[in-house]
């Protein structure tokens, strides 16, 4: 069956009916604008040293590569996301940031994909709407705590210090 | 030369390069990124308030109210962006940022956007270099025997020839803008002649006794003795 095309003018009409904005519709997204293609990438380079996994600093022998994909964050999910990790202290008459609470939204909202469930399938990732499971933070849970932090302080270089 | 040219407006840059794909501030960076936005006026910032403020529970079932930082700094972008050199347009209507160019404006990367937002805010900071050079000076102009202050911080300077300028003319932080200078210089230099008279006048009367002769001085005082007009 032929696919049948819509005047761009219908769909115009149709867009201006719904309220929607014309331009928004059709204009892609430009440069500096954030898209979910806009990831960066952290290697972490991790040796066995006496049963357990240690963080090296570059590649080297006996180095295992792996990496975690994740996305830049918007302006306005970086307000929607420190807002709630915001509270504050009426006694002190402070606003306090959880950087745990923060770090750990940032990690369920902005990891695309890693290469820890290569060799093991229990840590596979999986997202709903957008956000990793539950199953799957458990799986970040589950890391080496010093392979955890590295993740971490390698996310908020590009997050909170540019890079 | 551009407070000259618009004293309403502040102009930040961040130097930004490419990194993964995306443009992320980096001082070293060869492109620049320029954003212009509008002075945070105190009408600005009542509004921004008003609408970020929440009240919180304190001790024994008190409340007091704070205002969300966060959404705060959002509010900024929205009310204050006018232009930038990137290529995200930027629409404003009836003061406001609209809200589709806000959806694509917050889409840019965080921590550029957050970095123009630093900067615009350290535009309208006081700081504490500031604030103790108004307390050294706000003592000695305050103390009781003050003849003012010399070399007068900014504080100062707004608050001495707004309050006076308010008292005497009648005119406010804008109409004292459109004042001619020759006609500013004039009346400064009128108050203080004004103020030195009144110095003067109350070292004079310092010695003296506070009650007052109205009688002159050598003389009997006797009831005026009229004049004859002639038929």
């Amino acid at each position: 069956m032929a696919k049948k095309t819509i005047p761009k003018r219908e769909v115009l009409e149709v867009l201006e009916r719904k309220g929607e904005r014309v331009d928004e519709q059709l204009m892609e997204a430009g440069e500096y604008e954030v898209t979910p293609e806009h990831t960066f990438t952290i290697d972490i380079y991790l040796k066995v040293k006496s049963n357990r996994w240690i963080v090296m600093e570059g590649a080297g022998k006996g180095v295992v590569q792996e990496q975690v994909v994740m996305r830049m964050w918007t302006y306005d999910e970086m307000v929607d996301l420190k807002k709630r990790a915001t509270t504050y202290d009426p006694l002190k008459r402070i606003h306090m940031v959880d950087h745990d609470a923060l770090n750990r939204m940032k990690l369920q909202k902005f990891i695309v994909s890693w290469t820890f469930d290569k060799k093991n399938p229990r840590l596979k990732l999986q997202h709903q709407n957008g956000v990793l499971t539950d199953e799957s933070w458990n799986a970040f849970a589950k890391l080496q705590t010093n392979i955890s932090n590295h993740i971490i302080d390698e996310m908020n270089s590009v997050y909170e210090y540019n890079g | 030369m551009e407070l000259m040219e618009a004293p309403d407006r502040v102009r930040v840059r961040v130097n930004v390069s490419c990194k993964w794909g995306f443009y992320l501030p980096d001082k070293e960076g060869e492109e620049e990124v320029e954003a212009v936005f509008k002075v945070l006026t105190f009408g600005d910032n009542m509004v921004i308030e008003k609408v970020c403020a929440y009240r919180v529970p304190v001790h024994r079932g008190q409340k007091v109210t704070e205002y969300d930082i966060q959404e705060m700094r959002r509010l900024f972008v929205k009310r204050n962006l006018l232009s930038w050199t990137l290529p995200v347009p930027v629409e404003r209507e009836n003061g406001w940022m609209t809200k589709e160019s806000y959806q694509r404006v917050s889409r840019v990367a965080a921590p550029l956007l957050d970095t123009l937002i630093d900067q615009f805010e350290d535009h309208m900071a006081v700081t504490k270099e500031d604030e103790e050079q108004m307390s050294r000076q706000a003592s000695v102009l305050f103390s009781k025997n003050s003849s003012g202050v010399t070399d007068a911080c900014e504080g100062v300077r707004l608050f001495c020839t707004l309050g006076n300028f308010w008292e005497k003319f009648g005119l406010d932080r804008h109409s004292i803008m459109d004042l001619p200078y020759r006609e500013y210089i004039i009346l400064k230099m009128m108050q203080s002649k004004e103020s030195e008279s009144i110095k003067r006048e109350s070292r004079s009367n310092k010695a003296r006794s506070q009650t007052k002769i109205i009688a002159g001085h050598g003389g009997r005082a006797r009831p005026s003795q009229g004049i004859v007009v002639g038929d």
